[in-house]
């Protein structure tokens, strides 16, 4: 599992993850990718277009980051799912996060959210 | 080749990733569809961690036996452990309409399985839990 971090020139951290969210893989990028999950309010778009599994676990950690940025006034948005990826997270209740796009969609998405 | 294949997996997480393996390597093998291989590796991943985390009291080693089936378009997996009586089809849905605020963390797995699977049964004989999951693969 990789996660590759970026910071926007406009505050919004960019968070790229390939691979599975199984057991492995979360364990190996969950205190990065909390740690990444920042800004003052945070504004967190995750590229999952590379995430070809994800488990309860994965949900878990996704769920817990939106609800951690929320609390912070902030947004996370989920960019790009794959068709599978996308049904899980739905079925989870996460759908209301899940834009498919561009970084430039996503990014106005969460602008707007926090207007 | 063969329509079913047969993982007998250690009660460890080490165990996972190779089952997962194995269990996507037979499917590719047989070029059946990326959801077959989704539900497969949910189901091992869900039901081997449950097993792992609450179906014994002791700790001594036990075999989790995994047998997947292709045949007439359909996927069918299941799970058999000698844990702890377990029927997951009794839990109640989690409530997964609510604003992400009010979201439960956690006890997801057996919500994802019931709902990427088109039907889930479960049994209790010869003192194993057996939980059978069966997906079609049709267009």
């Amino acid at each position: 599992m990789n996660l590759e971090f970026s910071a926007l020139p406009n505050g919004t951290s960019h968070i790229k993850l390939d691979g599975d969210l199984d057991i492995a893989g979360v364990g190996a990028v969950e205190t990065r990718f909390y740690a990444h999950c920042a800004g003052n309010p945070p504004r967190v778009v995750v590229d999952l277009s590379g995430v070809g599994f994800i488990g309860s676990l994965g949900i878990r950690l996704l769920l817990q980051a939106i609800k951690t940025v929320s609390a912070r006034g902030g947004r996370l948005v989920l960019l790009n799912p794959t068709k599978i990826v996308d049904s899980a997270l739905d079925i989870s209740g996460l759908g209301p996060y899940v834009i498919q796009g561009s970084e430039a969609d996503a990014t106005a998405m969460l602008f707007q959210a926090l207007k | 080749m063969d329509d079913r294949l047969t993982l007998r997996v250690k009660n460890s997480f080490a165990e996972i990733p190779a089952a997962n393996e194995a269990a996507s390597r037979w499917l590719a093998d047989r070029k059946a569809p990326p959801v077959a291989d989704y539900l497969a590796n949910l189901a091992i991943e869900e039901l081997v961690t449950n097993c792992i985390k609450y179906g014994y009291d002791d700790s001594a080693e036990h075999i989790i036996e995994i047998e997947l089936k292709l045949a007439a378009g359909e996927l069918v997996v299941t799970v058999a452990d000698d844990g702890h009586p377990f029927n997951p089809l009794e839990l109640s849905e989690p409530a997964t309409n609510k604003p992400v605020e009010d979201l439960a963390i956690g006890g997801l797995g057996i919500h994802l399985l019931r709902r990427m699977s088109d039907r889930m049964d479960y049994a209790r004989t010869d003192g194993k839990n057996r939980l059978t999951l069966r997906k079609s693969l049709g267009d």
